[in-house]
């Protein structure tokens, strides 16, 4: 058995996060950064399948240097190694290029099953691990919350709005990781010592075949806004009963809410 | 030698083997700890060998102490006697009357500390069984080794009394007399009457020798020696593990033989007086946690694995969760009572702590919540998560200069994760930049360059965290020639007073009460004291027990006019508002409130005001007040609060 997880580093939605001058992108100073949270569960699961059976766990990611960091705390959680598609600084690059990029790796390690968050926290795409199943002519099954392996197939359970859909998939297959599966293990130290000596390949676009031209952000992003957040807090005292009257007439007069 | 004295000498030697053969035993087991015993600063420990053993300076902080010193003083004494009886009893001839005059002055004073002994034993013996303090109380062996040791002296002092009055010895002995007067009157004792008091007295002394390294009284060898090799250390500190060893294995205590030898021979040294137990809120408030049972459960675990790891150091079994359950691990405070009120200076906590940092750093496992919290800390570097940007914004226009902004400050306000994001906590680093800026005090603050200083996740057990939140820490601190540091926070204080010196950060650090009641001695802070009302102050574990400031709060707020009413625990026997260790971000499953205790304590006061000086006590005490459904009347306080309304 082995397993493919693919790892997206993504800033720590704890940050503050404020629009740059050019509104088509946020400052990244002073971000901090994290694996995102859908992919630690997938990472979990994948070593609980190994602890359950044996499996070989490969870490994929794509990015910069600062992903291996991102990579080093997976083999920390028990990933065996890892594989960086290392792309060029400044290249933009989006779920459509991410996804051949991906692919490719991951064509390349032939795995038995490919698992991943079902979606990254900072752009929200859901997009990456679906594609890559299509080019690789691979079925896939989205928001899990279950996932069980027996005889070459994985049976899941994929959330749906108000219920769950039971899908078997036959191997290899790609399935993307909802967060109630399993809680996230606390890594140990001499795991985290350990994860520091596992090895960790870089390999570059053209290793794998591709160009940055063919990878490069088809879509261009014309407009980053933050939620309006401009809340007037009016706390209204007194009495209670003369308390509710005003709120009810702020609400339906000044607001026209009601 | 009469046939007697063969049989007394041939029972002589079977004592003393069993006795040495046992208390080799007991060292080889001990042996089976890391590293050496510190034999340097010979001074040092000779010093408290004399005042703490043989003075019994620890022992006599509690009234009751005095009965152990005087059995203890007398056992030196009535030791001459007993050598002198042995001997004797092999020897009838022999006397130490060789010693000239000093000879019936040794009487004397044998029989003054005869006297003394049987009353303290019978005042241990009342307070065992009729007062009953919960400190003395264990399973019933514990209770009959109590029986058997008292009921052995007092037979041994029954015997003396007896030698003594039957045959007398020279010097001024008025209770012997008095008994013979009473026993004998004019008449002569059976002929028999000699020898059966000597034979008791002989044949409970060697009896005592082969029963004391199978008791409790195994701490008449073991305490003496612990308070020799006690390790000198700063108060305060954890040391940080070493964790750049890329052949350690283990970090923390897995297994006893992870202990140092010192740690071992702690556990040899118990007394089971219990002082530990009677301080820790834990056990105060009906968790498992007892700090003399953990020594104790340690030791019997060591004796009865001991000969095994022995002869095969990998058989150790694994102290966690048999011997060390979770519930007794995660309910420690930390709070430092168990360490501080040991006679023989047993560190307790430090136990817990070795099997803290195993769970949390070669398993992986420990609470729920401390995980959360830990990697809340890990994230933003902060306990809540809260933006590490936003670490300086409740400074927002107060004109505080950041370092960043001037270095040449005269101190660094670091302002600690509550200062600078719980919304009540920042009225408190408010209120004190307004009595500093009041007195003119020049400061600055790190803002978002500062993070979290590893107090919580060092006591929780991640060594590793918190070593990399200090590091970081003072290279910022460092960077920016910082020198002295002031803080809001004690458990800030502790960990860059006394930690923060393993990273290459030495600073001379003030907690934010100290700075206050220096200001108000210059005159650079005049409080009317005229609004001030009744209040008492609960002390801060990390400020008064670890770190002795408990006067510059009290001074604070006694020139602010306030009168200030104690509470029974307070001071360094304060008692703990439950939250450190990382207990802040535990929830409290088992047992009663400790901060509703506490709170119970400080509102039987009558004050009208709980004074504080640290963030968690803070909530815990406010919430305890709430808890009570005082809330209305009493108010939670910090003493930089209090001052900067009376400006």
């Amino acid at each position: 058995m082995k397993i493919a997880v693919l790892v997206k580093r993504v800033p720590d939605t704890a940050s503050v996060f404020k629009v740059a001058p050019d509104e088509k992108s946020v400052v990244t100073d002073g971000l901090k950064y994290i694996i995102s949270p859908y992919d630690e569960h997938a990472a979990e699961e994948a070593i609980k399948i190994q602890e359950a059976g044996g499996a070989e766990i490969v870490v994929i990611s794509l990015g910069g240097d600062d992903c291996q960091e991102t990579m080093r705390t997976v083999m920390a959680m028990g990933a065996d190694r890892g594989v960086l598609v290392s792309v060029p600084a400044g290249l933009s690059i989006g779920a459509h290029g991410v996804a051949q990029a991906l692919a490719a790796a991951v064509k390349r390690e032939a795995p038995d099953l490919v698992l991943a968050g079902k979606q990254a926290v900072d752009d929200d795409a859901s997009q990456v691990p679906e594609r890559v199943a299509e080019l690789l002519d691979l079925p896939h099954a989205s928001v899990v919350s279950k996932l069980e392996l027996a005889d070459g197939k994985a049976l899941v359970d994929r959330e749906i709005e108000g219920g769950k859909y039971r899908i078997e998939l036959p191997l290899p297959a790609v399935v993307t990781i909802e967060k109630g599966i399993n809680t996230p293990r606390y890594p140990k130290l001499p795991n985290i010592m350990k994860a520091k000596k596992k090895p960790l390949d870089t390999v570059t676009l053209e290793d794998l075949g591709l160009s940055a031209d063919a990878v490069k952000n088809q879509a261009e992003v014309t407009k980053v806004a933050s939620p309006r957040t401009d809340r007037r807090n009016q706390i209204v005292g007194g009495d209670t009963a003369d308390a509710v009257k005003e709120v009810v007439r702020l609400l339906r007069d000044e607001e026209k809410a009601l | 030698m009469t046939l007697g004295g063969f049989i007394l000498f041939a029972l002589f030697v079977l004592a003393h083997l069993v006795f040495v053969l046992r208390v080799m035993n007991v060292v080889q087991w001990v042996h089976l700890g890391q590293g050496e015993l510190q034999w340097g600063d010979a001074r040092r420990r000779a010093r408290d060998l004399l005042v703490k053993g043989f003075g019994q300076s620890l022992v006599l902080r509690k009234p009751s102490g005095i009965f152990h010193a005087l059995i203890f003083w007398g056992f030196f004494v009535l030791t001459v006697g007993t050598i002198e009886g042995l001997i004797k009893g092999m020897l009838p001839a022999f006397s130490l009357s060789f010693l000239g005059p000093l000879y019936p002055a040794l009487n004397t004073l044998q029989e003054i500390f005869a006297v003394l002994v049987m009353v303290s034993l019978a005042a241990a013996l009342y307070r065992r069984f009729v007062i009953r303090p919960k400190r003395l109380e264990g399973p019933l062996s514990h209770q009959l080794d109590a029986v058997v040791i008292i009921g052995l002296i007092a037979l041994l002092i029954t015997a003396y009394f007896g030698m003594e009055v039957v045959e007398p010895r020279p010097g001024f002995t008025p209770v012997a007399d008095a008994l013979r007067a009473l026993t004998l009157g004019d008449g002569e004792a059976p002929g028999m009457a000699y020898a059966a008091f000597s034979w008791t007295h002989n044949l409970v002394v060697l009896a005592f020798l082969m029963y004391i390294p199978f008791s409790k009284h195994l701490h008449v060898i073991t305490a003496l020696p612990n308070l020799f090799f006690r390790e000198e250390r700063v108060r305060g500190r954890i040391n940080r593990l070493n964790l750049e060893d890329e052949n350690s294995e283990s970090f923390g205590v897995v297994r006893i033989t992870d202990y140092t030898k010192k740690e071992l021979l702690d556990l040899a040294a118990c007394t089971e007086c219990g002082r530990c137990q009677e301080a820790c809120p834990a056990y105060n408030t009906g968790k498992p946690l007892s700090p003399k049972k953990v020594v104790l459960d340690l030791k019997e675990h060591l004796f009865e694995h001991g000969p095994r790891i022995a002869r095969d150091p990998a058989s150790a079994p694994p102290l966690f969760p048999d011997v060390i359950s979770a519930d007794v691990l995660w309910s420690c405070t930390t709070c430092f009572a168990c360490e501080e009120v040991c006679p023989v200076e047993i560190q307790p906590m430090s136990k817990l702590l070795g099997i803290r940092q195993a769970q949390v750093l070669m398993e992986g496992e420990f609470p729920e919540e401390a995980q959360n919290t830990l990697r809340n800390v890990e994230g933003q570097s902060n306990p809540w998560n809260l933006p590490q940007q936003e670490r300086g914004h409740w400074a927002e226009g107060l004109g505080i200069p950041t370092l960043a902004e001037n270095a040449e400050v005269e101190y660094l306000f670091f302002t600690g994760c509550a200062g600078a994001y719980d919304q009540r906590y920042v009225k408190v680093a408010q209120a004190l930049t307004k009595l500093l800026q009041h007195a003119g005090v020049s400061f600055g603050i790190l803002g978002n360059e500062e993070c979290c200083t590893g107090d919580a996740a060092k006591r929780i057990g991640n060594d590793y965290l918190a070593q990399e939140l200090a590091q970081t820490n003072v290279d910022t601190m460092n960077g920016y020639g910082v020198r002295k540091v002031i803080t809001a926070c004690p458990h800030c204080f502790n960990a860059i007073k006394n930690e923060f010196p393993q990273y290459g950060g030495e600073f001379e650090v003030m907690h934010h009460t100290e700075l206050i009641a220096d200001l108000i001695r210059l005159g650079k802070l005049k409080p009317d004291t005229a609004k001030a009302g009744t209040t008492t102050y609960h002390d801060s574990c990390y400020l008064a027990r670890y770190n002795g400031v408990d006067a510059a709060p009290r001074e604070a707020l006694a020139a602010a006019g306030a009168s200030v009413t104690e509470m029974p625990r307070h001071g360094k026997d304060g008692f703990c508002c439950g939250a450190g260790g990382g207990r802040m971000w535990m929830e409290e499953r088992i047992g009663t409130n400790v901060n509703q205790n506490r709170a119970q304590e400080a509102l039987a006061t009558g004050a009208d005001t709980i004074a504080t000086a640290c963030p968690f006590c803070l909530t815990m005490m406010t919430d305890g007040v709430s808890k009570e459904g005082r809330a209305d009347t009493v108010q939670v306080r910090d003493v930089a609060e209090i001052l900067a309304d009376l400006l």
